[in-house]
């Protein structure tokens, strides 16, 4: 009888299964690290973001506006903190690798900006558009920065709204993701529609009552900055940012009724320490019905009583 | 006395030998990974510390806009600083870890000088410097700007000339 067949002998066996495991581990190992490097490149452009807004913040300005490419599609995530003194602000950011999109990166936390936008921003033809405005209740507190990926029409905006838009815009003749329109049926399909004055588009603004309607909810603002801010961003985070701001003017007002007290005592006379210890009694609000409530009405107060200051304003 | 014999069948020996050579490929990878690894913490770390650089380099132009250095909004200087505001900020405990990745961040005025350093509330304002931020081991930057305060000798406003130094923090 024939007995022949392969010879599989233990060395043999032996070497298939250690020879596997090895290339199985090098390969594993492999892929972790080009997932670990995707998440380590995306961590340092949401650093390089953070980075990158702080140029554009005001100083005398009105408004600063800024258009920033990325090198491929991104996903700015926006997450937004309202615990501690200042709160935080945290941005992660994810791109695109072939047609999926990488893990969210390590995000970045920062105390001192304020990001207004969807939880998560997606740049336009890797463009993301980003308008600075500073927020001044009654003194300056900080810059709100909106950041959007375009596709938003304006549908019968106000005056200073359109004035704006058009500053920014060089008389609409460059791309800032924003159209202005007269009727909402002119308006580009999925497009999201801001009506102002008016009802029927995926966010209603009563510039009347101040109040911006998205989602079902009802976000309260006060002045041109509050009002671009709430209808660019997320209820949730134009809520958080908010907490957020006047926790810094609480904290602002902290400072400038020390230095009333102190010019006070330099012959220079103000009455103006009283009026914000109550301002800062009121920053510590629970949402923007709080702040158009409560501390609304104290900001004009001050700025009323320090604008007649002559020479001793306070800020 | 007995002496016992252990004989090796060949077998044995070859598993042996492939133990032998695997633990020798392990090893060699191990060392490649070590080499791969210290580069690329190498490359992680000047990277952290060229974003720290560029954070600190973007700020100190721009920090005489913060709300908490600017001076009086209706005088419209861009450039001037709050001197009061600055010392003053100086003792809120609740600024701590604010700027961050800065491990200096002081006020320092250029003229005139005065014979007291560091301000403090005895020798304010005739003193030369206020220090917020100051965690030692720095690469510092400086921008020119205006110290502007009530002066009580004078009943007026009075700006002197002076820097904002920032200095980052390198990666240990």
């Amino acid at each position: 009888m024939n007995k022949k067949g392969i010879e599989f002998t233990f060395s043999w066996i032996f070497a298939i299964i250690a020879g596997a495991t090895i290339l199985v581990s090098a390969i594993y190992l492999t892929t972790r690290f080009i997932d670990s490097g995707r998440t380590e490149g995306d961590t340092f452009i949401a650093g390089e973001l953070a980075n990158l807004l702080n140029p554009v913040e005001t100083n005398l300005e009105d408004v600063k506006y800024s258009v920033i490419d990325f090198s491929q599609d991104a996903k700015i995530y926006n997450d937004c903190s309202a615990e501690g003194v200042f709160g935080v602000q945290k941005i992660s950011t994810s791109s695109k690798s072939g047609n999926e999109w990488n893990e969210k990166s390590v995000s970045k936390s920062v105390f001192n900006k304020y990001l207004f936008s969807r939880n998560i921003e997606e740049t336009d033809d890797n463009k993301l558009y980003v308008m600075v405005k500073p927020f001044v209740q009654p003194f300056k507190i900080a810059d709100l920065i909106i950041i959007h990926g375009g596709g938003y029409c304006f549908v019968n905006p106000d005056s200073n709204t359109e004035e704006f838009i058009k500053d920014i815009s060089a008389d609409l003749s460059k791309q800032v993701g924003i159209n202005i329109s007269l009727t909402t049926s002119s308006c580009p399909k999925n497009f999201t529609k801001v009506c102002f004055d008016r009802i029927g588009c995926d966010i209603n603004v009563n510039t009347q009552s101040e109040v911006v309607s998205k989602y079902g909810k009802d976000l309260r603002y006060h002045g041109d900055s509050l009002q671009l801010a709430a209808i660019f961003s997320e209820p949730e985070i134009y809520e958080c940012q908010l907490k957020r701001i006047m926790k810094r003017a609480g904290e602002l007002a902290v400072i400038y009724s020390k230095k009333a007290i102190y010019v006070e005592g330099n012959g220079c006379s103000n009455n103006l320490v009283g009026d914000l210890q109550s301002f800062i009694l009121e920053t510590n609000i629970t949402d923007s019905n709080d702040f158009s409530r409560s501390v609304v009405p104290l900001a004009e107060e001050l700025n009323r009583r320090n604008s007649e200051l002559a020479s001793c304003k306070i800020f | 006395m007995n002496l016992l014999l252990v004989r090796y069948s060949k077998a044995q020996f070859k598993i042996q030998q492939m133990v032998f050579v695997i633990v020798a490929i392990l090893v060699l990878f191990g060392i490649v990974s070590v080499f791969f690894v210290s580069i690329k913490f190498g490359s992680l770390k000047s990277d952290v510390e060229d974003l720290r650089k560029d954070a600190v380099l973007t700020q100190v132009r721009k920090m005489a806009g913060t709300p908490e250095f600017n001076w009086i909004d209706s005088d419209d200087c861009s450039s001037c600083i709050d001197l009061d505001k600055v010392f003053l900020l100086k003792s809120r405990n609740s600024y701590k870890g604010f700027w961050q990745d800065v491990s200096l961040l002081k006020i320092s005025r250029t003229y005139p000088l005065y014979d007291t350093s560091e301000c403090s509330s005895e020798s304010y304002p005739r003193c030369n410097s206020i220090t917020l931020v100051d965690n030692g081991d720095f690469e510092g930057y400086e921008s020119f700007v205006s110290l502007c305060r009530f002066d009580s000798e004078i009943k007026q406003t009075k700006c002197e000339l002076g820097k904002i130094i920032m200095g980052f923090e390198g990666v240990k």
